[in-house]
């Protein structure tokens, strides 16, 4: 089988890996890569524990081929933090309580930093919609929506007082 | 995950000579968001990959005669499309309620239609619409309407050499209305257990004048049902008229599921769903 060369943004570097074609993103993102923090839950795109940032917008990588990845900019929970510490999102997550087991958590953190970016004073519908696609095992969803919120208004804050 | 040679193509000719030479070898990859998981769990074992997803020029959503969308919108570009919004309601109430916020990202409206699954949620309203497939191979076009496409389940007329690039939708008069409504388990990443989508074109007098009615996943497709489109031809537009027609659709989806154990939910189910149709309708008559 013909390998196939990759040249893509990952988490603010840019890469060129060579890979076999027949891989789905959420393996590739795992096991070449070493990026952990993509979790597999379902495998069939119901439960957003492989939700990553790809151009943009949160989608489960489980249902990608890697090829798919090519020419893209693709950010994982690895890319999130900044200089080594936790961004705003992942401090409210911590502050508020929002994790149990943890295994939505990269998720959950990636579908809301790709709402956030785009709409830093999203409203509260619009933080249920776009977490309306990763489930929570320990069912803690009260607090990972008062985690997303308290991120939003803390981002406010900073910027007011900037 | 068999091994298989990757393509990419960067037009639609490129493609269509790839699916000319690999025909049913091949596997297109639009989204992803079915087709991999095929290809995962070795449900599909093609030689060949063909990935659709960055061809740019099946991305459009233009109008002259028809709506005319391209094959490779993504759900999430229907939903924020605003034109589509206010020319075509039942359809953009029919994509936000696609799966999840990721999955509309990926999926397409085309990889939708093609996978023919009992319980896709756009086929039934484009069939109400009265839509329209464009398919394409190296040997020239040929444009099939959903009724004549579907077969069901996971079946439908498109040829291993051929590319659906056009879902299109002729133009609607302010006297035509369609509704959308789908039961789902939850409300998002839910498949469908039940949709009903309705077109009615109304009279000068307000009478109905032509009507389709469309029941998704009671049967092996979306499909048109004729009694509850003849009993409602010529009367008024009213909404009496709709809710006595609503034991209509509880005999239908009776007759077609009568050994499966959903029909207690679904006979009931449908007239609700039937009755979220016709009050879309009313409010787009503005009779509500």
């Amino acid at each position: 089988m013909e390998k196939i060369t990759i040249n893509f943004n990952l988490n603010g570097k840019d890469v060129v890996v060579l890979t076999e074609p027949n891989k789905r993103l959420v393996d590739f993102l795992r096991e070449d890569m070493d990026l952990t923090s993509v979790k597999e839950g379902c495998g069939e795109g119901e439960c957003g524990a492989c939700t990553i940032i790809f151009n943009g917008e949160a989608v489960t990588s489980c249902l990608m081929l890697v090829g798919q990845a090519e020419g893209s900019q693709i950010v994982t929970l690895e890319g999130v933090s900044e200089n080594g510490k936790p961004n705003y999102i992942q401090k409210a997550f911590m502050d508020v309580g929002a994790v149990q087991c943890g295994y939505c958590t990269p998720g959950m953190i990636l579908a809301a930093k790709a709402l956030l970016d785009k709409n830093p004073k999203a409203g509260d519908e619009e933080i249920k919609q776009a977490m309306s696609g990763n489930l929570c095992r320990c069912t803690g969803y009260a607090k990972i929506f008062q985690a997303v919120k308290t991120a939003r208004d803390a981002k406010g804050a900073l910027k007011h007082e900037s | 995950m068999k091994k298989f040679t990757y393509h990419t193509p960067a037009g639609i000719g490129e493609a269509l000579e790839l699916l000319a030479v690999y025909k049913e070898d091949s596997a297109l990859v639009a989204g992803g968001t079915d087709v991999v998981i095929e290809l995962n769990e070795r449900k599909k074992t093609p030689a060949h990959v063909i990935d659709i997803s960055r061809i740019d020029e099946l991305r459009y959503i233009r109008q002259d005669t028809h709506i005319r969308i391209g094959a490779l919108n993504t759900f999430a570009a229907l939903e924020k499309d605003q034109w589509i919004r206010a020319m075509l309601p039942a359809l953009h109430e029919t994509v936000v309620h696609v799966g999840s916020p990721q999955i509309r990202n990926l999926g397409t409206i085309g990889g939708n239609v093609v996978n023919a699954s009992v319980a896709g949620d756009s086929p039934t309203t484009l069939l109400a619409y009265g839509g329209e497939l464009v398919l394409r191979s190296t040997k020239g076009e040929r444009v099939m309407t959903i009724d004549e496409f579907n077969e069901g389940p996971g079946r439908c007329q498109i040829r291993p050499d051929e590319l659906l690039t056009e879902v299109r939708i002729p133009m609607l008069n302010r006297n035509e209305g369609v509704g959308y409504f789908k039961i789902g388990k939850r409300k998002s990443l839910a498949i469908v257990v039940l949709a009903v989508s309705i077109y009615i074109k109304r009279s000068l007098d307000n009478r109905i004048e032509d009507c389709r009615v469309v029941l998704g996943a009671v049967g092996k497709h979306p499909m048109r049902v004729p009694e509850v489109e003849a009993a409602l031809r010529d009367k008024p537009v009213a909404r009496n008229v709709f809710r006595e027609s609503l034991p209509l659709f509880t005999a239908v989806v009776q007759k077609t599921i009568a050994t499966r154990p959903s029909v207690v939910y679904k006979r009931e189910g449908v007239r609700g769903a039937a009755m979220g149709c016709f009050e879309q309708i009313l409010s787009d008559f503005e009779l509500a």
